[in-house]
């Protein structure tokens, strides 16, 4: 494997030699990579490869979708990325040397750029707004955290949709089926029938996967289309690690119900301003939402009665 | 319910929530031992939950009770034997909030950051007066 006179030979050799090598090098292992992965080692699903002439793996801020895509592929990507970053470290042979030179393989960077630059360009759009209107302090934070949402973590793809923004028979699940999203935010949706197949069907895509945060803000469901929807996420091993559906003043305590078969993953629940959320809802299922459950039943039985009709 | 389903939970927010009662945290904490950030504004819950919420959440950091009826001393004094780790609580219009309980919190609350008290008509002046090293913020609100 690599060694430090393998960087010199690396860099005193013709471009497309180099690349035709890493290129065997990179397959040779891929190979052996997955003999060992049907042995059942717990090898990472994340293309990482150390060749001679160093170790590729893809970027960790690099477009999430291609990093999906990989790990479909197998790794099968790498050779065709660029080189972006190269380190080499001639200190010494031995094991070690084989982290001499870091080759970060970003996919779709271009991509990536423009999603950075779009957001920073919204930010400062959004602090030349504050400046106009003269905020400060909190109301600032929360002029920024609005137009803005801070994801689970940085660098998390999210995608945030206002039904107030778009027209009215737009919706944004389909998004979900396309790309990798971690964290979906809707505000001011009302969860018609049809938009619940949609998100349905979101949900059951392969990228459906990445998604932990569900933010429905001010939004409005009915309690069959919330059981369908965490049957769904129960059924695609999606794990849910924030719920939340605050200020969904219209949220009834059977909707919330139908979320609970999806809870068992969660770490944050947010229910601000739910004023139909009682203890019924939090300790027990009362008689009150059996009855509801039976209720909502009979209607789903009674409306794919009318389908069939 | 949540209370079954949920084992995990780490942050709460149940504000606004006026339906809730002490029944719900006391049952949410029974499952959900590593909850640290609570928030039960405008909730109907008492002393008893902030007591239950102390007998189990000696990692509790964000405490928010503003707006909460039942809360009294009582509940805050309970909070501050357990709670060393709180770094912020509202305490804000609980009516029955008075010197005795803030002056509990800013001694048995040793990393308190952040008090927010507005609207809090029995408190006096040796509540903030008292040797409250750490706290940063202090909202007061009349």
């Amino acid at each position: 494997m690599g060694n430090a006179a393998g960087v010199v030979a690396a860099e005193d050799q013709p471009t497309s030699e180099v690349v035709r090598t890493i290129k065997e090098d990179v397959q040779r292992q891929m190979k052996e990579l997955k003999i060992e992965g049907k042995l059942g080692s717990t090898l990472s699903t994340k293309p990482e490869v150390v060749t001679s002439h160093g170790k590729f793996s893809a970027s960790e801020g690099a477009d999430q979708t291609s990093d999906a895509e990989a790990k479909q592929n197998d790794g099968g990507g790498v050779e065709k990325g660029e080189r972006v970053d190269a380190i080499a470290d001639d200190s010494d042979d031995g094991p070690a040397s084989q982290e001499l030179v870091t080759i970060k393989v970003p996919r779709n960077l271009a991509k990536l750029l423009e999603t950075i630059q779009g957001r920073v360009q919204g930010l400062e759009k959004t602090i030349e707004d504050m400046h106009t209107a003269q905020m400060l302090g909190d109301e600032a934070i929360e002029c920024i955290l609005d137009a803005h949402p801070v994801p689970g973590q940085q660098g998390v793809p999210y995608f945030v949709y206002d039904a107030l923004d778009v027209p009215v028979d737009d919706d944004p699940f389909p998004a979900l089926s396309h790309r990798p999203i971690q964290v979906l935010r809707v505000r001011n949706f009302i969860m018609q029938e049809d938009r619940t197949a949609r998100l349905i069907t979101a949900l059951k895509s392969p990228f459906s996967k990445e998604l932990c945060e569900l933010h429905f803000l001010n939004c409005e469901w009915e309690f069959v289309q919330a059981s369908d929807v965490a049957a769904t996420i129960v059924e695609s091993e999606i794990q849910i690690a924030v719920l939340n559906l605050s200020r969904s003043q219209k949220l009834r305590a059977e909707s919330f119900v139908g979320f609970k078969v999806a809870l068992s993953h969660l770490r944050t629940l947010n229910l601000e301003y739910c004023q139909h959320i009682d203890d019924s809802c939090l300790v027990c299922e009362s008689l009150l939402l059996r009855w509801h459950f039976v209720c909502a039943a009979v209607n789903r039985i009674c409306l794919f009665g009318h389908t069939l009709l | 319910m949540v209370a079954s389903q949920c084992r995990g939970l780490r942050v709460l927010n149940l504000n606004g929530c006026f339906k809730v009662t002490d029944k719900s945290v006391q049952a949410l904490l029974k499952t959900n031992q590593q909850l640290h950030d609570a928030r039960f504004n405008q909730s109907s819950i008492s002393d008893s939950a902030l007591e239950a919420l102390a007998n189990t959440r000696h990692n509790l950091r964000r405490l928010h009770v503003a707006g909460c009826k039942g809360i009294t001393n009582k509940g805050l004094e309970a909070i501050s034997k357990q709670c060393a780790k709180l770094i912020d609580l509202d305490v804000s219009r609980c009516d029955k909030v008075s010197t005795a309980g803030l002056v509990a919190i800013a001694t048995g609350c040793t990393s308190i950051l952040h008090v927010r008290m507005a609207e809090l008509y029995l408190v006096k002046d040796e509540a903030v007066k008292v040797r409250c090293y750490n706290a940063q913020h202090m909202f007061l609100r009349w």
